[in-house]
């Protein structure tokens, strides 16, 4: 009878320690960071020129309401030379492992506090995160297709 | 005006039972009085070498012609144009084809030997003026800065020259009433004590339709006292003035063409303004050291509809207090003349030093057509334009808001100088040379906070705050050189000229509301994650700070006077320039924005000639004047059009004036003298912009004044514009309206002068 009870005891308190809807636990992870580097839309500016945007800040972050997702947040970018602004263009819910491999299709990217912005929904993104051997980043490779456009980015790691 | 009418007949008795029997010195008051001495070395000796271009007014002329102020004189003078616009606050000079409309200006006004220290000031009522010498062509080596056109030297009647009193009322159209009181009296033989008060009001010439009210009524009054010490024995002298000015206006009656005045703010001026300066003058051996000591403090505050409509766009108000002082020393060796007296020479040497304080509040109060037209419109704009939905549309929590500027100024002048005058028989060569050392200091704060919301986007109450904050200096030297030769004989005399000036550098401030309503945008636009890619920012430092404008000038000319048979007499003189100006600065309006700003546009060049002729005959008097400016930029591009080539702006290409006045003398102990004159003067082409798209014609203008002398009484009638001719008197472009200022119509009235 002890011995039943001690049981039931152990699982109770073991479905109470792995049933409890515990918080995603953003793990201290080398993957986020701030990059800086170059945007280039492919026949971006028509006529088969290639449109190029220097100096693009990009913040890669983990999403800490679904794992094993990221958001990376390009800051002041445009994507034609006819574009009359830039934005802060956020692409959420990438999917990212943990060798920094990116993937996603069908985001539909947030502009600024506009909320989202269709025209320039992303398929076929496929990314990189590389690191030193010490783990820390080094650079941030991203191709998609942005709108109509192939995209890519390159950034080199800031902080 | 009832109040006005009863003050007047309290005084008119109160000054008629105190009327003593004394005789008014009437050889005072002529116009002879050209030849009386003028006791300031600078003035002085500018008096008797006789190599700058220069126009003499006596007080007899003040009286009779009804020359009220320095606008009043600029007809006098060729070449020389001071438009009455805007209000009290606004001494726009043109000379030459020089001239600004802000901050410094191209000519220097002093009052008993005392420089008036800032441009608000200069536009007072002339009380009992002695004498007016306007000088042409630059006066920096004697006078320093923001002289490069020329100085006017107003000597106000001392009790040392005439003891009694004097008092005027007057009155004329549009209820314009005049009231000014004047005692001179000597304390023993060596105190002269002279106290004048004045009163002026008008109900102006303009209405605005929007509520009917009269948009440039104005009251000033003013009081002087100069206190005169004087050892005519020993050569000394000591000299006081403390002069207070008040003026309180409505203003800027612009409109846009082919309108009527029309807006919905306030428009108006206040000014407090004292002047204290105290002058000596003492022989030390055989050398004299002057020195002039003054204090002045300047008080004003201007509100301005700033969109001058009747829609809400903007308003300003800006206020400043001002302390100013300042020392003087110049040092006057005696003449030395050679053994055999062919050959002298005598010299000039000075320093200088003043002190300048400005503190400044200027804020711009936005209002909701000024928000929707140029904040929202343009972000609203830029969000389209982006490719996100019209329905996320940007709103301000605010219907009004304001970009609050404070500005302090620190300005530090010093200067030496030194002349040389070397004559050889009748030969005489000028040799002079200052150094100005000028160190200011700017200090600006201007901030604003907005809250905004995006339309169905549950965006609401973000705030925005924007700030700009800094410190700028500006040091900067100057050398002004100038040579002069002359050749000089009895009646008549030639001469040559080359001499340097500048106007003083300085900052931009009402640049600030551009700045800042720019820098707003962008920091709302980026707080919204949507960045401007072409944004029109400012580096604040170098757009807000102008340099010095520079300008050389040759001159030849000739003075003459001449006696011919009896009853005759002629004197006048002639001179012809070339000036270059070098950085010139020029007023430019924002295209998309408020206010104005200050631009150091290149070079420009003014070629022009000047005439002036005195006759008399018995008791004709014919005086006339002209003077022709062919003043264009060498080369101007301001980054969107090159006006090289296009005619400066603002200046007029032609002056002139022909006055005639006929006296009839009667031999009668109560009715002396009926003088009748009749002139008119004339100006333009005038060109508005630097695109020479837009002029105001060559126009002129006809006056008139009667005056009856009798023993203690003259009775004037007088009339201005008399046939009521239309002219404008200033443009500009706003938010791309154009707008104008009239000139003021006909004018008539009559004046009561009495003399005890």
């Amino acid at each position: 009878m002890k011995v039943k009870l001690l049981l039931l005891l152990s699982l109770t308190l073991f479905f109470m320690f792995t049933s409890c809807e515990q918080p995603y636990e953003k793990e201290q992870s080398v993957h986020e960071g701030n990059f800086k580097g170059n945007v280039t839309v492919i026949n971006g500016d028509g006529e088969g020129i290639d449109y190029v945007r220097n100096d693009v800040e990009a913040e890669l972050t983990l999403n800490t309401e679904r794992q094993g997702t990221c958001n990376v947040l390009l800051k002041k970018v445009s994507f034609s030379s006819k574009m009359p602004v830039t934005i802060d263009m956020t692409i959420a819910y990438i999917d990212i492992d943990q060798d920094g491999n990116l993937s996603g299709d069908s985001i539909v990217p947030w502009a600024g506090l506009f909320g989202e912005y269709p025209k320039y929904t992303i398929r076929n993104l496929k990314g990189k995160v590389s690191y030193d051997s010490e783990g820390s980043p080094l650079t941030l490779d991203i191709d998609m297709k942005c709108g109509e456009y192939p995209t890519k980015y390159i950034g080199t790691y800031i902080k | 005006m009832r109040r006005f009418l009863l003050v007047c007949l309290i005084v008119s008795a109160t000054v008629a039972m105190s009327a003593t029997a004394t005789e008014p010195l009437e050889s005072t008051l002529n116009d002879t009085i050209e030849q009386i001495e003028v006791t300031e070395a600078r003035l002085s000796s500018m008096q008797q070498n006789r190599t700058v271009s220069s126009t003499f007014t006596g007080l007899r002329r003040f009286d009779d012609e009804h020359l009220d102020a320095a606008k009043d004189l600029a007809p006098l003078v060729p070449n020389l144009h001071i438009p009455d616009y805007g209000s009290r606050m606004t001494s726009s000079i043109y000379v030459r084809g020089l001239g600004a409309r802000m901050d410094n200006p191209v000519v220097g006004m002093y009052i008993d030997g005392i420089g008036i220290a800032n441009k608000n000031a200069f536009d007072i009522d002339f009380i009992d003026i002695r004498r007016a010498d306007f000088y042409r062509g630059p006066q920096g080596t004697l006078f320093g800065r923001n002289t490069i056109g020329g100085m006017l030297s107003l000597r106000s009647l001392s009790a040392f020259d005439y003891q009694g009193t004097r008092a005027s009322v007057g009155y004329a159209n549009h209820n314009d009433a005049d009231l000014r009181i004047a005692h001179y009296a000597l304390a023993g033989d060596r105190v002269a004590i002279a106290a004048t008060v004045n009163y002026h009001h008008t109900d102006g010439f303009f209405r605005n339709v929007y509520d009917n009210s009269l948009t440039d009524r104005a009251d000033n009054a003013g009081a002087r006292l100069k206190t005169e010490w004087s050892d005519r024995e020993n050569s000394v002298s000591y000299s006081n003035m403390l002069s207070y000015n008040f003026v309180k206006q409505n203003g800027f009656p612009y409109h846009q063409v082919g309108m009527p005045v029309d807006h919905n703010d306030e428009c108006s001026y206040l000014r407090h303004s004292l002047i204290e300066g105290f002058s000596f003058s003492m022989p030390i051996g055989q050398y004299t050291l002057q020195g002039t000591t003054s204090y002045q403090m300047l008080y004003d505050r201007m509100l301005m509809d700033q969109d001058y409509t009747r829609l809400s766009y903007f308003t300003l108000m800006q206020q400043q207090q001002e302390h100013f002082v300042s020392q003087e020393l110049v040092f006057t060796t005696p003449t030395l003349t050679s053994t055999s007296g062919k050959t002298a020479w005598h010299s000039l040497s000075g320093i200088a030093l003043s002190y300048k304080y400005n503190a400044m509040h200027a804020p711009v109060t936005f209002l909701s057509d000024g928000i929707d037209s140029l904040i929202l419109k343009n972000a609203n704009q830029g969000i389209v334009k982006a490719g996100f939905p019209e329905a996320l549309k940007i709103e301000l929590e605010e219907e009004q808001f304001v970009i609050d500027s404070r500005f302090r100024t620190h300005n530090l002048n010093v200067s030496a100088f030194h002349t040389s005058y070397l004559q050889w028989q009748r030969w005489q060569l000028e040799v002079g040379l200052r150094i100005d050392v000028e160190h200011a200091r700017f200090n600006y704060v201007s901030d604003a906070l907005i809250h905004y919301n995006i339309d169905y986007s549950g965006i609401s109450r973000r705030p925005v705050n924007t700030s700009l904050n800094g410190l700028i200096p500006l040091t900067y030297a100057e050398l002004i050189p100038r040579l002069a030769v002359s050749y000089n004989r009895p009646t008549w005399n030639i001469y040559a000229s080359i001499a340097e000036g500048y106007k003083a550098g300085g900052f931009n401030n009402q640049l600030f509301s551009d700045i800042l309503q720019n820098r707003m945008m962008n920091d709302m636009m980026s707080d919204m994650g949507v960045h401007f890619a072409t944004t029109q920012d400012y580096k604040v430092s170098e757009v807000v700070t102008y340099m010095p404008e520079r300008c050389l000038t040759f001159e030849v000319g000739s003075h003459f006077n001449h006696a011919i048979e009896s009853n005759h007499t002629i004197k006048g003189g002639l001179t012809a320039y070339e000036l270059e100006v070098f950085n010139q600065q020029l007023t430019t309006f924002p295209e998309h924005g408020t206010g104005r700003m200050m631009t150091n546009a290149g070079r420009s060049r003014s070629l022009g000639a000047e005439a002036a002729l005195d006759y008399t005959f018995r008791h004709l008097r014919v005086s006339t004047t002209y003077g022709f400016t062919h003043a264009t930029f060498v080369n101007y591009n301001n980054g969107k059009q090159d006006f090289a080539g296009n005619f400066v702006p603002y200046a007029p290409q032609h002056t002139a004036s022909l006055g005639l006045t006929y006296t009839f003398s009667f031999d009668h102990d109560i009715v002396h003298n009926l003088a009748l004159n009749v002139n008119s003067n004339a100006v333009g082409p005038i060109y508005w912009d630097e695109a020479n798209s837009l002029k105001q014609n060559f126009y002129a203008l006809l006056n008139a004044n009667i005056n009856l002398r009798m023993k203690y009484v003259t009775l004037q009638l007088w009339g201005k514009n008399l046939t009521n001719t239309r002219y404008d008197v200033f443009h500009f472009v706003s938010m791309s309206r154009h707008f104008l200022q009239s000139g003021k119509p006909i004018q008539f009235g009559g004046k009561i002068l009495l003399n005890f």
